[in-house]
């Protein structure tokens, strides 16, 4: 794929199982500053569901907060969904370009607490908060798009778990959706202590999940209970610990009281 | 994304004449053994003219299916089809098909009545070496344009602008040049390469910072804060991933959970149900999850197909059900394989006449299968294995779940 629409690619930024990303050329109709921009391309088509997942993105595009991704763009070339971004060429808290200390770490995860805090006030749910999202810039790091798949196929809640490693995204997908309750603030709060849990130690909280085929793991997830790894320092510990409870009523109120308590982790000496 | 190269030129295609362009703003389009000229493109036509288009591209060996083709465009559209000539090789000979209103001209005069449905489709053999000119324009025109000399070009393959065309058997002589032409013997005629590429054709709607700059205006209206985490006793149900509501009969448990009055205890907490507990009706709440082997999870909510192309069914198409788009490589699974059923508290799953039969494994793992038939639908339970094909999946109630310890 050389190109999409007026956007020319200049080169593969990533793949992953549901879209591509590219670097490419900014179109000039766009009006912007930079010479290029970031353009997602969804492998997932179906041409139905593009105006409600153009509202969505508008919606967020104009919140303009600092702490999420600009967004400039979207747009259906044939029945292939597309969009365009700001590039971050730090990469994400799940490929940093640089090796980050705990502190930026924490920090990063705190940004983009913000950045789900800001969406929620407006009435938007994220649904793909992950640490390939946390996108790092000069700032600290801004949250991606939001997770739209569910707009253009649906019926599922989760999708292309895959087997081995691949199977520990099903962490973060908070419980109580698989039982068919409505993605909000509970999950996205719970998808960022997963998030925050994985940069501190590296692991997943269900440890078991790894070594599983989709079936196995899915029964292993609903049935066991989250495991915060030993090498957090209590703060951490306990930040996690209230992100993920089972209930959802027992996870932070909102994503800032995440980020309020981060912080303060962060701030804390060592 | 990008257009097919030109086909290269068969041997065949040295006894077409020369391909003269008119400049205009009609359609002329050449692929092998077919020419196709629409000189006036009424606004309205463009779908038509895409279908024309489409149909010429379709590879004919026997020569007589694109015609029918034709034929069957014409008396389902006949008014919709703006006027065209269809100029296809045949033997020593070239056949124009004409639709009106298009004008058709032999050595400058027009030719004798056509055979066949002079209506809707006329049609003229002109044998070679009967005729030095052919030229296809649009009825009316006063005065045809002149063909240039100054730029001899040959239309060769490709789709590309034009009012018309003007064909002239080439001279017998030495072997036209192929393109790419680095073999220019002779008197040949520089023929034109260039296939134009189709427009690009795109639709986008600009976010954020662009969208102020070109003053669009708000797509959707601003939505309230979403609900605080954990506001007790919230019983939601998402129907973006769950389809509509259907309200069923049954009882709460003693911890509120809305279940089957049927069962002993809670699936849910597993709390000892009341044997006479009372009976209300409520939206159903999901009646447990499919995992598909690759990892996807659907909730249970109503009826399911299950297939290869069961988004195309049309008990999905009409809102009745949902798909469960399941495929592979060796197409193992039929279009619809198999159909869940959902009737009041209770999954029920049957075949749908596929190919390779529908399998249960109640024991949980994979394997002893039973067939599953279309006339008797089975009871699905927790834990159940079931294939079609060569695809999994898995049904789960979420039974012996534990919900209220926290982490550790």
């Amino acid at each position: 794929m050389d190109r999409i629409a007026d956007y020319v690619f200049l080169r593969e930024l990533g793949r992953g199982e549901h879209s591509s990303v590219h670097l490419a050329r900014t179109p000039r109709r766009l009006g912007i500053a930079p010479d290029t921009v970031s353009v997602k391309v969804l492998s997932v088509t179906g041409t139905d569901g593009f105006d409600a997942l153009a509202d969505e993105l508008s919606l967020f595009a104009a919140l303009r907060a600092p702490e999420l991704v600009p967004m400039y763009d979207v747009g259906m070339d044939g029945a292939v969904v597309f969009y365009a971004m700001r590039h971050e060429p730090s990469g994400s808290l799940a490929a940093p370009a640089r090796d980050l200390s705990r502190r930026e770490r924490l920090l990063a995860v705190a940004r983009a607490a913000r950045g789900a805090h800001a969406m929620h006030e407006a009435g938007l749910v994220h649904r793909g908060i992950a640490p390939t999202n946390v996108l790092l810039d000069k700032a600290g790091a801004v949250l991606a798009e939001p997770s739209l798949g569910h707009l253009l196929t649906q019926g599922h809640t989760v999708s292309g778990l895959g087997t081995g490693s691949r199977a520990g995204r099903l962490e973060f997908v908070a419980p109580e959706l698989m039982r068919g309750r409505p993605a909000g603030r509970a999950s996205d709060v719970w998808a960022l202590g997963v998030t925050l849990h994985l940069v501190m130690t590296g692991h997943g909280l269900f440890p078991a999940l790894v070594s599983a085929d989709p079936f196995t793991a899915v029964r292993i997830y609903l049935r066991s209970q989250p495991v915060p790894g030993d090498d957090l320092t209590e703060g951490e510990r306990a930040v996690v610990t209230t992100a993920v409870q089972p209930d959802p009523a027992h996870r932070f109120r909102t994503a800032a009281e995440l980020a309020d308590a981060v912080e303060e982790v962060a701030g804390r000496p060592g | 994304m990008s257009v097919p190269l030109a086909e290269r030129p068969s041997p065949a295609l040295r006894d077409w004449p020369r391909v003269q362009v008119h400049p205009g703003t009609g359609v002329v389009d050449r692929r092998g053994d077919v020419l196709l000229v629409v000189p006036v493109l009424p606004p309205s036509s463009a779908e038509r003219v895409r279908e024309l288009v489409r149909l010429c591209h379709r590879p004919d060996p026997t020569g007589s299916a694109r015609v029918d083709a034709l034929r069957a465009l014409l008396d389902l559209r006949a008014a919709d089809v703006p006027g065209f000539a269809l100029l296809v090789r045949s033997g020593t000979s070239l056949r124009a098909l004409v639709h009106r209103p298009v004008r058709l001209l032999v050595d400058g005069r027009a030719p004798d009545r056509p055979a066949g449905d002079g209506a809707r489709l006329g049609e003229h053999v002109l044998p070679d070496g009967d005729w030095h000119e052919l030229t296809v324009a649009a009825e009316g025109d006063a005065e045809l344009p002149a063909v240039s000399d100054v730029l001899r070009l040959d239309l060769e393959s490709g789709t590309v602008p034009g009012a018309g065309v003007t064909l002239l058997p080439t001279s017998p002589g030495p072997v036209p040049q192929l393109p790419g032409g680095s073999a220019a013997a002779g008197p040949g005629i520089p023929s034109s390469a260039t296939a134009l590429r189709p427009a690009v054709q795109f639709r986008t709607v600009l976010l954020g910072e662009c969208a102020t700059a070109a003053g669009q205006p708000a797509r959707a209206a601003r939505r309230p804060p979403l609900p605080i985490a954990g506001a007790r006793g919230e019983g939601g149900v998402d129907t973006a991933t769950t389809g509509p509501e259907v309200l069923v009969e049954g009882v709460h448990c003693p911890q509120g959970h809305f279940t089957d009055p049927e069962l002993p205890a809670c699936p849910t907490c597993g709390t000892p149900l009341p044997p006479a507990g009372r009976r209300v009706r409520l939206p159903r709440p999901p009646l447990g999850i499919l995992v598909t082997d690759g990892g996807t999870i659907y909730p249970v909510t109503g009826d399911l197909l299950i297939g290869r192309e069961a988004a195309q069914a049309p008990d999905v198409l009409a809102g009745r059900a949902r798909a469960l788009p399941l495929r592979d490589a060796a197409r193992s699974t039929s279009r619809v394989h198999a159909r869940l059923t959902v009737d009041g508290w209770t999954v029920l799953l049957s075949d749908n006449g596929s190919a390779n039969g529908t399998f249960l494994s109640r024991s949980g793992a994979a394997g002893p299968w039973l067939p599953v038939t279309a006339q008797i639908p089975v009871r699905l339970v927790h834990g159940d294995r079931v294939r079609l094909g060569k695809r999994q999946l898995l049904f789960d109630t979420w039974r012996e779940t534990a919900v209220s310890r926290g982490p550790r």
